[in-house]
């Protein structure tokens, strides 16, 4: 079943085609990666796909409901969530309260409830609490829980990052580049996370630059290039494509 | 001499009221708000003008921070959909309409003439004598109180997604949070305070016209909340005792020191914060009391 469909998806910056007339889908459960070399239009891509950026033609459904006017903080409440290719944590908060923050619909993020509800809140405090520190442990980040998100390594922040989107119970993630600038020691840690996750049932889609991390874990890829989309398939057959190593390596291998 | 502190006193106190509100906007959500005295105005002519037509003082205090409050709402709708830098404009053009309408309003505000006549607070039941005493008072519970909201607030899931705004907006919206809403909340609740601060301006000096309003005053908070440390409640606390008590106190300076002229003495009073203010950002850019820490989680 499809959960995430885009269809003829463009999207321009004054006379640059960022993304041309571009179609792919993403199944239900599925890990699937997208690859492309600078410039390709992954990150355009992601960006439209959960509304950051306008598209000037085509159609973004997700769940069988067309989204592609809902704003960005609709459509993570509909389960499509994403992560930035530079970490985009809350510097000053402990790594503790960036994953608070994060919880959905908290009853005390109104000031009448904080009034009127408190035991309530406090109830729901203590439930999030708990989910908080499965998921640091899940991820490895219980030691630095009460450290300013702002100190931690870059790859840590990609792990809070994840973190930070599992507490919304997402239905589908979208990771961008998140092997970029991490170290190879935390990219097995966080690949095998993902792999795990999309194990237990998260879809899960991939812009990743770095080829065989990629390669490794999805059983299937698309590749970009200049904006529109050469091919589908798995890695093995993707990497075989003849117009792919024409774009992506430049012909070379 | 006595009556000379407590004046000082009920000015720090009604300016600390004001830095409350602005540590809660700037500190807190990092909303830069040029036009915080916009807020005391309202504060001040709602009270003012709702006990002259008789309205009890302690309903037309709360009134007043009520109706600032609104007032923050559809400069919230309009002004927070913009970047941080558009919201500096926006509001220091709010605060000088404000202040213009008030000049040119003149049926309902007697323009330039002022209102004169406020009831005093704690006319009735307080000898004259003590009277500034009480509000005094007043004003300490108050502050006490306002402390104390902050200090919940910014606990509460409510305080942590405003920061979290602060720190980076586009990340609460890849949470499924609309940062628009809680930048409107917190300036709500800021602007509640200074309305009330502006009240109590009211109900002590009897007397308000739109030159006590301007941007400068707005700027005496900031520069304020900068010294004592910028997200700091011990910083608001320090920087209007530190600023205040300086502005006022140091009008004694000429008594001793011969051959300053008033004016000359105001300049001096300006060059020295502007000293102040720099050696602060140079060598304590943290403020006084700020620390490079982040809010300590709840045990």
């Amino acid at each position: 079943m499809t959960l995430l469909s885009i269809t003829g998806l463009s999207a321009s910056f004054g006379g640059f085609k960022a993304l041309d007339d571009v179609t792919l889908e993403v199944r239900k459960g599925e890990l699937v990666g997208v690859i492309g070399t600078n410039g390709a239009g992954k990150s355009t891509l992601f960006s439209v796909v959960t509304g950051y950026i306008p598209p000037t033609t085509g159609c973004v459904r997700f769940a069988d409901e067309d989204i592609t006017g809902v704003a960005v903080h609709q459509r993570v409440r509909r389960g499509l969530a994403r992560t930035f290719q530079v970490p985009r944590e809350f510097s000053q908060l402990t790594v503790f309260d960036n994953m608070m923050a994060a919880a959905p619909d908290q009853r005390g993020e109104k000031l009448m409830a904080l009034v009127f509800a408190r035991r309530e809140v406090a109830r729901e405090e203590a439930r999030h609490a708990e989910r908080v520190h499965e998921l640091l442990a899940f991820l490895n980040l219980s030691r630095v829980a009460d450290e300013p998100a702002g100190k931690l390594s870059g790859g840590q922040k990609k792990l809070l990052e994840l973190g930070r989107l599992l507490m919304l119970e997402p239905r589908c993630i979208l990771l961008d580049e998140p092997f970029a600038g991490v170290n190879p020691v935390l990219i097995e840690e966080l690949s095998a996370r993902i792999v795990e996750l999309n194990q237990r049932g998260l879809t899960v889609a991939i812009i990743e630059h770095n080829l065989d991390e990629l390669a490794r874990i999805v059983p299937r890829m698309y590749v970009m290039d200049r904006g529109r989309v050469i091919a589908e398939g798995a890695p093995d057959s993707v990497l075989a494509n003849e117009r792919v190593r024409e774009a992506y390596m430049g012909g070379v291998i | 001499m006595e009556a000379y502190l407590i004046a000082i006193a009920i000015g720090i106190l009604i300016y600390m009221l004001l830095a409350f509100g602005l540590s809660l906007h700037y500190g807190f959500t990092g909303l830069i708000n040029f036009g915080h005295v916009g807020f005391f105005a309202i504060g001040a002519y709602t009270s003012a003008l709702l006990s002259l037509k008789g309205v009890p003082v302690p309903v037309s205090m709360a009134a007043a921070a009520a109706f600032a409050a609104l007032a923050a709402y559809p400069l919230g709708m309009i002004a927070l959909r913009l970047g941080s830098d558009y919201l500096a404009i926006v509001t220091l053009g709010f605060s000088e309409s404000v202040r213009m309408v008030l000049q040119t309003e003149e049926w309902l505000t007697r323009g330039m003439h002022g209102l004169p006549g406020i009831p005093r607070l704690f006319a009735g039941w307080a000898s004259p004598q003590t009277v500034d005493l009480w509000i005094m008072v007043l004003l300490l519970a108050v502050n006490a109180g306002a402390l104390l909201l902050i200090h919940l607030v910014i606990r509460s899931p409510f305080g942590r997604v405003i920061e979290a705004v602060r720190d980076n907006e586009v990340a609460v919206r890849a949470l499924g949070k609309d940062p628009a809403k809680f930048k409107t909340r917190s300036l709500m609740l800021g602007a509640g305070l200074a309305g009330l601060a502006g009240a109590f301006q009211a109900h002590y000096l009897t007397f308000i016209s739109p030159e006590q309003f301007v941007p400068l005053i707005t700027f005496y908070i900031w520069i304020a909340i900068i010294l004592g440390g910028v997200g700091r409640l011990s910083g608001v606390v320090a920087g209007t005792v530190l600023l205040v008590g300086f502005l006022e106190g140091s009008r004694f300076v000429r008594d001793f020191v011969g051959g300053i002229s008033e004016v000359q003495m105001a300049s001096v009073r300006i060059g020295i914060i502007g000293i102040a203010l720099i050696c602060v950002v140079l060598y304590r850019p943290q403020g006084l009391f700020g620390n490079t820490s982040t809010r300590r989680r709840k045990a």
